[in-house]
């Protein structure tokens, strides 16, 4: 039967709290509506919780996607609009099934890293703007973390349509969790300035890793499909090989090339979450060793140093893993296990 | 006032339909919207009666929503024979009826509307052309927008 509501929002009157709330969830390529938990969020109504806190609208300066921002102002505070249902929250516009799927995705994705070691501590809280407006542009469908200078999620306006809200799609934001991974690693911390990331090449390694751990937390090889047809360009089972395009125009090219040869390892350890552990340690590895301070960016030693790392704990791959190195980076060094 | 007191000589009822802006949580959406009029002089006001329905949907989030909305406006008004252009005040309802997943929901929100209108005769048929702009506030920060067109009957 239909509960009946009278809304409280003349009085100001937030509405109670639920015990779950109505979130996009799945894998593997399979996502719908669940009744889920969301313990780090505190206020479903105005959106805040140990995660960060949101707010809708207000003003990011500089260029988003180019590596130059100067902040974000303005904004105000969410009001999400729900009915509770047998203890479930069940919001009455789009934007609470996008914010709450939002909240979710993040509260599983950070105790999925907790639970293989690493550490999200130094990432969170990390707040978030809803539909700011970008240089003066308000129309732009995607999502974006900015971890340079300012420390921020960024979900922009749902463009429509038929796919899945990229807000609401679970490979989208843990990939833009991916690079708040590389930041904190690369930057040694969030909302600091590293202006090794804005290098193409780091970038395109940037997007790759970003990949990497979507769809390895997921195992879902091309999780933008459900939102965006890319014609299988960001399908990491595809046969992308360097050379690539080139990453100052396009970082996503080189990107999923890395990203494919990290699905390779996956499909020989039949293990993603191995996978994803020893995609964590490489990228560690790689940024000790600070390629780009001399000069040199030095992106396309992380496979090899995968490929390193992998083959010493499993060496009985080195068929499979040094054929599938070859494939995609042909005439690059190869990894030592390989020689 | 000459105008006005002519003015309690014309009626008007019909079908109308257009954009209907509906601000949501963050933003206004655009959504198709149809509705019913109709207005008569109640001495020297006009009244008109309103009743409009818009709908949205997104299959990929399973949320669909019907929006219904029931207004009664007191106005004043100027016209003749020919024509008649009118603005009004008054209360609305606002009901959104839908379902989120596996779970319906309906909800009412008691509102204030303020609507202008010009009505046209239509030659020498008893029939009428509308053009309507009006708001609906719902709460501080809650205006809904609708500009609409319609047909119907002159008297």
């Amino acid at each position: 039967m239909t509960r009946m509501v009278l809304l409280a929002m003349l009085a100001g009157c937030a509405p109670e709290v639920p015990d779950r709330y109505l979130v996009v969830d799945g894998r593997e390529g399979v996502y719908g509506l669940e009744e889920l938990a969301i313990p780090e969020l505190d206020d479903p109504w105005r959106m805040r919780g140990s995660l960060g806190d949101g707010r809708v609208g207000g003003y990011i300066a500089g260029d988003l996607f180019g590596g130059e921002l100067r902040g974000y102002t303005g904004g105000a505070p969410l009001r999400l609009e729900y009915t509770v249902r047998d203890g479930t929250g069940v919001p009455l516009d789009e934007d609470g099934v996008i914010l709450w799927s939002y909240y979710h995705t993040l509260s599983t994705f950070r105790g999925e890293l907790e639970g293989v070691g690493f550490d999200t501590s130094g990432i969170f809280p990390v707040p978030f703007a809803y539909q700011p407006s970008l240089g003066g542009t308000i129309l732009s469908s995607n999502a974006a973390y900015a971890g340079d200078v300012i420390h921020l999620f960024v979900l922009l306006p749902d463009g429509g349509g038929d796919g899945l809200p990229l807000a609401a799609n679970p490979g989208v934001i843990r990939h833009e969790f991916g690079h708040a991974i590389f930041q904190s690693v690369i930057g040694g911390g969030v909302g600091v300035s590293t202006p090794a990331i804005a290098l193409p090449e780091v970038s395109a390694l940037n997007e790759g890793f970003a990949d990497m751990v979507a769809t390895l937390s997921l195992d879902d090889p091309d999780f933008i499909t459900p939102s965006i047809d890319l014609a299988g360009t960001r399908d990491v089972t595809g046969d992308h090989a360097l050379p690539s395009e080139d990453p100052a125009t396009n970082p996503y090219s080189r990107g999923t090339v890395y990203a494919s040869f990290t699905w390779d390892v996956r499909r020989a350890l039949d293990d993603r979450e191995a996978t994803l552990v020893h995609v964590l340690a490489t990228l560690r590895e790689w940024a000790a060793d600070a390629p780009w301070e001399l000069g040199q960016p030095g992106v396309d030693l992380f496979p090899g140093l995968l490929a390193d790392r992998v083959l010493a704990d499993h060496p009985e791959l080195e068929g499979t893993l040094c054929a599938a190195y070859d494939a995609r980076f042909p005439g690059l060094i190869r990894p030592s296990a390989c020689l | 006032m000459i105008a006005l007191l002519t003015a309690a000589w014309a009626g008007s009822a019909g079908l109308y339909g257009g954009p209907l802006a509906y601000r949501g949580p963050v933003r206004h959406d655009l959504r198709p919207a149809f509705g019913v009029w109709g207005r008569a002089p109640v001495g020297p006001l006009q009244l008109t009666g309103e009743l409009l329905g818009a709908w949205r949907s997104r299959a990929s989030l399973e949320h669909r929503v019907i929006l219904g909305r029931a207004s009664v406006l007191a106005g004043v008004g100027t016209g003749g024979e020919r024509a008649h252009v009118g603005i009004g005040l008054g209360p609305a309802l606002v009901v959104r009826t839908g379902s989120a997943g596996p779970y319906a929901f309906t909800a009412f929100s008691p509102a204030v509307r303020a609507a202008t209108h010009f009505d046209l005769h239509l030659g020498r048929l008893p029939l009428a052309a509308r053009y309507q702009l009006g708001t609906t506030v719902r709460a501080a920060r809650a205006w809904d927008f609708d500009v609409a067109i319609g047909l119907g009957a002159w008297w």
